[in-house]
């Protein structure tokens, strides 16, 4: 089962040997060593916490490395000497989980900023006309919807990736070794399958790829090689063609998972939210109802204005027109603030921009959305938010160190876990969750989803948008699906499947979906 | 919750807590975030001990006068930076702290000259840092314009307001012994101002570091737009750190005066 990367082709593109970094007592990446052939994609599989990240920030020099070696182009540098330029110089190029682009430059800036460069002069001068032409060839190239003079903040999350992706991949293939974070997160169907033709593309032209994701559609789709680490080690390193999907979620796991799938129920909830003619920024007018007891799924392609609909219903987006009512009475959903003491929740789509604290504590993050309960007699009741918190962080199973720590120093689907944690402990009557789940591993997605289900049992009701039609079709009651602001179509559980999400997010509204 | 647990997890639900009676004490901070932290703090305490230790200065540095006069002379200024404290928390810097303290002092001194009480000159004082704070506070969160801006055009016209006030000429003269008493003698051989500092410095620790909301004044410093998203009123927040942080330096203000026995509007007080 194991593959051999260096049969045939000779000298693989990559070896990493003995990589280690421990955080404290965490030993986070413990004696990693592997291979890569060639020309090749490869997949770098692993549950929260596995290190994966922590590995590829230690190969691009930006994590401090305790001991390793890598060995690429004939060249061997030892990973605790690794520096960002040192990555560039030996052909390592990275696009990283938290995307380093700049919000507030030109897409033709970005694109030469961390790529290939501005064309330049004499005297340095950068010559504006060849940069946007260069810019205008890789948008049309990766098929990108912008405009070479257009902010890149302007451009949602999925095409602001696209473009950091395609920073180092244009004028730049074959070269090296290209190394992608969680690329596909927040990306819907169309795009990811987009994204990863491309990268089949390039590896069929003879450049080797390595990318972190916890979507093994994508490992099975792309990868012609799946290196699986779970708690900092090496676990095997497999071909997906050779092995089914429930051996490589144990492998990746440790232990056998249960697909969650939700036990259709009987209708017997009351209307608790009734969202009528709601029109907000680019989605409406909007007719929506949730009962009791519902998981309701918002699907629809980038820019159907799924996002719009949960942050205007949540007040963070202001309303032009419309109403909503939660059991039976009208809220005033100008603000967040209003919104969240009705009995709404709200988790936010980009946590490292919405919802994380990163320098404050654990139990900080926790609290934030609860702290007048700890204000008694002039003073926060320390203990009592401690305990409340160690408690929160056993329920959600959160892997961390210590309660003190930063959120920052937790991995992306713990951070994930304590976001919803510290809404749902509010018991709020109606969850809006935005992605609830990216860049969470398949157990923490299992845990996560039996936490929406607990919660909507209890007597709430949750309104969960989402990319992913498989996760929707998986845990929802029903799913609306909305099109350019508007709702055209709603799916029931007995036809509720992905490919139907999908016709329906992709069809015109005068066609016929089925 | 304990729904969570039985389906899934099974043999994690040990491994986690057993981790967790780890996590159970407090973590610990690695040294580096001390040394950042405490950088400042230390190179005091090293001068200090280099001017107390060198044998030139050894002497004249230590003696009781000598730090009677380095603690009183620098209260006022730790005052008004404990002032400029409170925006920062939340990432707004107000750059007119110096001269709402001026202007708090000249106000007041002026008032006690015309024979107002001490208490209600204090006051007086508090009140016009507070004023200065309310007019930033709305400038920044209502107008949207950027804090360093705001408050550096403020400050320019305060001082327009001091010279209109005080032609450029120092109020002096029937400062009540009261106040200047306050200001200039000791108690138990420190000087009296260094109580009003501790007041102060223990009332911001005390909001900062006890109340909820000096919680959010860090979750706003933190992320601002999360913050929003958690129900925390940003604007009005933010506008409590000017209103509060201008009030301090009102106080710091009326403490100068008590202090120099006059109000001097050229007094090089820090922006």
């Amino acid at each position: 089962m194991t593959n051999n990367h260096t049969s045939g082709t000779g000298r693989p593109a990559l070896a990493v040997t003995g990589a280690t970094k421990a955080f404290g007592a965490n030993q986070a990446v413990d004696d990693v060593s592997f291979e890569l052939a060639p020309g090749q994609v490869h997949a770098l599989l692993g549950g929260n916490g596995s290190g994966k990240s922590t590995l590829i920030k230690m190969l691009a020099g930006v994590e401090h490395a305790d001991a390793g070696q890598v060995d690429i182009a004939g060249q061997a540098i030892a990973l605790a000497d690794m520096t960002p330029a040192r990555a560039e110089a030996a052909g390592l190029r990275f696009v990283h989980q938290q995307r380093s682009t700049f919000p507030e430059l030109t897409v033709a800036e970005n694109l030469a900023i961390g790529g290939p460069g501005f064309p330049v002069g004499r005297g340095g001068r950068v010559h504006w006309r060849e940069a946007r032409r260069r810019a205008q060839r890789a948008l049309e190239q990766f098929e990108i919807e912008a405009d070479p003079d257009q902010l890149l903040g302007e451009l949602g999350p999925a095409r602001q990736a696209m473009v950091a992706i395609s920073r180092v991949l244009f004028e730049r293939e074959g070269e090296g070794v290209l190394l992608l974070d969680e690329p596909t997160a927040s990306l819907p169907e169309a795009e990811v399958q987009l994204l990863l033709g491309a990268l089949r593309r390039h590896a069929e032209r003879g450049q080797t790829i390595v990318f972190v994701t916890h979507r093994l559609d994508e490992v099975y789709a792309v990868a012609d090689n799946a290196i699986l680490l779970r708690d900092g080690r090496l676990v095997d390193s497999v071909s997906p063609g050779a092995v089914s999907r429930t051996a490589l979620v144990e492998l990746m796991i440790g232990r056998a998972v249960e697909q969650v799938t939700r036990e259709c129920g009987p209708q017997t909830g009351r209307p608790i939210l009734e969202i009528e003619g709601l029109c907000a920024g680019p989605v409406g007018p909007v007719d929506l109802t949730l009962n009791t007891g519902e998981i309701v799924g918002v699907a629809g392609l980038v820019g159907s204005g799924r996002s719009s609909l949960l942050k205007a219903i949540f007040g963070a987006l202001s309303t032009s027109a419309g109403s909503v009512r939660l059991d039976g009475k009208a809220v005033d959903n100008r603000t967040p603030r209003n919104a969240m003491r009705a009995g709404i929740a709200f988790v936010p789509e980009n946590r490292a921009d919405d919802a994380a604290f990163p320098e404050l504590s654990l139990i900080e993050n926790l609290s934030v959305t609860v702290t007048d309960k700890y204000w008694s007699r002039g003073r926060i009741r320390r203990r009592a938010e401690r305990r409340d918190a160690e408690r929160l962080l056993y329920d959600y199973l959160v892997k961390a160190g210590s309660l003190d720590d930063p959120l920052s120093s937790l991995s992306g689907g713990n951070q994930q876990k304590i976001v919803a944690a510290r809404w749902l402990r509010r018991k709020p009557l109606v969850l809006l969750l935005d992605e609830p789940t990216q860049g969470v591993d398949v157990a923490a997605r299992n845990e996560i989803y039996a936490v929406i289900s607990h919660a909507v049992r209890q007597g709430s009701a949750a309104l969960v948008a989402s990319s992913d039609s498989e996760e929707l079709s998986a845990i929802c009651d029903r799913v609306i699906v909305l099109r350019r602001g508007r709702v055209v179509g709603e799916i029931q559980r007995g036809a509720l499947t992905d490919k139907r999400i999908e016709r329906l997010a992709h069809a015109d509204p005068d066609e016929q979906a089925a | 919750m304990s729904g969570v647990s039985d389906s899934t997890v099974g043999s994690n639900v040990s491994q986690v807590s057993s981790e967790s009676s780890r996590s159970r004490r407090r973590g610990r901070k690695p040294l580096r975030s001390y040394l950042e932290a405490y950088a400042f703090v230390g190179l005091l305490v090293l001068a200090f001990l280099f001017f107390s230790l060198w044998s030139k200065t050894a002497a004249t540095f230590t003696s009781t006068a000598n730090l009677q006069v380095l603690i009183g002379s620098n209260t006022v200024v730790a005052i008004v930076a404990l002032g400029a404290l409170i925006p920062l928390v939340c990432n707004e810097w107000d750059l007119s702290i110096g001269a709402s303290a001026t202007l708090a002092g000249v106000y007041a001194a002026q008032a006690l000259v015309h024979g107002t009480t001490v208490p209600l000159a204090i006051l007086l004082a508090v009140a016009v840092g507070l004023l200065v704070g309310v007019v930033n506070a709305l400038l920044v969160t209502r107008l949207g314009v950027n804090a360093v801006i705001t408050t550096l055009g403020t400050s320019i016209i305060i001082t327009g307001v001091i010279s209109l006030k005080t032609h450029g000429n120092t109020i002096t003269g029937n400062i009540p012994s009261s106040l200047t008493n306050f200001g200039t003698l000791n108690w138990f051989g420190i000087p009296r101002p260094a109580f009003a500092l501790a007041a102060v410095a223990g009332l911001v620790y005390y909001g900062l570091n006890h109340t909820p909301w000096g919680r959010y004044l860090y979750a706003l410093g933190s992320n601002r737009s999360a913050a929003r998203l958690v129900g925390i009123r940003t604007k009005l927040m933010i506008g409590t750190t000017f209103v509060v942080g201008g009030a301090i330096c009102g106080a710091g203000g009326i403490l100068q005066v008590a202090q120099s026995g006059s109000a001097d509007p050229n007094s090089p007080l820090p922006s």
